[in-house]
């Protein structure tokens, strides 16, 4: 019989505990936390079509990305898949004292067999009552979720709107600035950042250009600010970032990053969500303006839910445009998709919840673009367990 | 059936009283309170909520304060959130754990109950706590109260 106690140890732990991190541990002066997070999601496409068949890049017929970063893709031959975004996360943090600390990130999805990524190893220095300097790997805060984007517990779906959520680069290596205030009656935190983050072997391309091809990544020179302002039940949040934006298709044959010199890229965003009472109300949109790639994106996103006690039913519209111009692309040619999804959040514990999502992923893109993807629309529906501990 | 209706009856009576006492800790006024010497006074019900959900660490003209949470009662801290910041503790753990694994902030430090609640806040005069009403002692200043 395998030996369960570990397993029912973690479990009491999540099941009783209520701070974070729930591990403490004082060793030689420095005090050790440890906390993590879990999500074991199966999804399956239930109905979809191609483009064309024949054109599949690797993918057993109709499928839906949920996370493009990783590639995490639902394919409808693979019936119910664990894989694509199922992940367990340890956060450890050690505290030399009141000012100083180093923390510590590691994920294995399965959407990578397994393999450990660091998403996180930074030092926390703080400058302030309010203020603190942080140096080190990061997420990049592109947008609301993007710093929790592996934390299923800390939003209301299956996964994440990929109409947003979608892009090759989402660490940086570098350093943030971060200071709160309090604006009339408005708390306020202001994030300045910057740093560079290169991606070898990236999963995002894949996506695009096939399963069995490699492409790096680099986005080069990134600065950005976000402001944060909150009160009683509402969140908003205000992001630009700008960046170089270059790739390396190695299985063409480039050893060089492309285009170079490098286009620089400029992203805006805004985000709105309320929780008022039992309503639920989560928004965001943004634009990004690479011209100097003959490039732009605008994405949005609305989802408005009602609270039950313990359940959250919520109907989620999110939309992805592109537009590409001469004299880098064709005419008539552009990437676009709107998702929809009914989601179902069920609050297990406090800090144990099981989702179910349902989603239809309809391709808007122009006739040039259907060439580059295999993919013409389908039906997901996906059941998860998040928990934190 | 004499039986039977007594069971019914007894059974009626119990609820009842679970259902009143329930009401009756639902209802009961929860206080936060600091030390007598602390250089706080009172706070509103926004202030309150902001620093226990680590919007602010900080007010102007005190400078720090520390929040506490209570681990021994449950229901206490549950109806004591839900009150000031209007989130059941489902999504109080969700807002600390986005807080947590993104580096901006950690949640209160916990006490076991009411006498390691007064013990802290008397020998650190930036903490602040929450308890019933009728738990809080005279060389305690009720900052805040939740009807």
């Amino acid at each position: 019989m395998p030996n369960l106690k570990p397993l029912v140890t973690l479990l009491h732990l999540s099941l009783t505990g209520w701070a974070i991190p729930a591990q403490a541990l004082e060793m030689g002066g420095l005090e050790f936390t440890g906390s993590g997070f879990l999500t074991l999601a199966a999804g399956k496409i239930i109905s979809g079509s191609n483009h064309d068949p024949g054109h599949g890049k690797g993918y057993d017929g109709p499928s839906i990305t949920v996370d493009y970063a990783n590639n995490s893709t639902y394919e409808q031959g693979n019936g119910w898949d664990l894989a694509p975004n199922s992940k367990l996360g340890l956060q450890g943090t050690a505290r030399l004292n009141e000012r100083f600390a180093l923390t510590g990130q590691a994920v294995a999805r399965g959407a990578h067999k397994g393999k450990i990524n660091l998403e996180w190893l930074y030092a926390d220095i703080k400058l302030g009552d309010e203020t603190a300097l942080q140096v080190g790997r990061k997420r990049l805060p592109l947008f609301y979720y993007s710093e929790t984007q592996d934390v299923g517990l800390t939003y209301p779906w299956a996964h994440l709107p990929q109409g947003l959520y979608g892009w090759e680069i989402v660490n940086y290596n570098g350093a943030n600035l971060m200071w709160r205030d309090q604006w009339h009656n408005w708390s306020a935190q202001i994030n300045l950042f910057t740093g560079s983050e290169t991606r070898e072997d990236n999963p995002f391309w894949e996506y695009y250009n096939g399963k069995n091809t490699r492409t790096d990544s680099r986005w080069p020179g990134i600065y950005g600010m976000e402001l944060s302002l909150s009160k009683d039940w509402l969140d908003s949040r205000l992001v630009y970032i700008t960046s170089g934006i270059q790739n390396k298709a190695v299985s063409n044959g480039a050893t060089t990053f492309q285009p170079s010199p490098t286009p620089r890229q400029h992203l805006y965003g805004l985000a709105v969500n309320a929780d008022h009472e039992n309503w639920v109300w989560r928004s965001e949109l943004y634009y990004i303006d690479r011209r100097e790639a003959d490039e732009e994106d605008t994405g949005y996103m609305f989802g408005l839910g009602y609270r039950w006690g313990a359940w959250l039913p919520m109907l989620t519209y999110t939309r992805y445009n592109q537009y590409l111009r001469a004299p880098t692309y064709a005419p008539n040619n552009a990437e676009r998709y709107a998702n929809l999804a009914l989601s179902l959040r069920w609050d297990l514990t406090h800090d144990q919840a099981l989702k179910l999502q349902i989603e239809r992923w309809l391709d808007h893109s122009l006739p040039g673009y259907r060439s580059s993807t295999p993919f013409a629309g389908a039906n997901l529906v996906t059941l998860s367990y998040d928990t934190v501990f | 059936m004499f039986v039977l209706s007594q069971i019914r009856y007894r059974c009626h009576s119990g609820m009842a009283l679970v259902f009143f006492c329930l009401n009756m800790a639902a209802h009961a006024e929860i206080v936060v309170i600091a030390h007598e010497s602390s250089p706080l006074d009172s706070l509103n019900k926004s202030q309150v909520a902001d620093i226990y959900l680590g919007r602010t660490t900080h007010l102007p003209g005190i400078g720090p304060v520390i929040p506490l949470d209570t681990s021994n009662d449950p229901n206490l801290r549950d109806d004591f959130y839900r009150r000031v910041t209007g989130k059941n503790s489902a999504q109080i753990k969700a807002h600390w754990a986005r807080m947590y694994f993104t580096g901006r902030g950690s949640q209160p430090k916990e006490v076991e109950g009411p006498r390691e609640l007064k013990s802290l806040i008397t020998t650190h005069k930036n903490m602040i706590g929450y308890m019933p009403k009728i738990e809080a002692d005279s060389d305690l200043k009720v900052l805040y109260a939740q009807p």
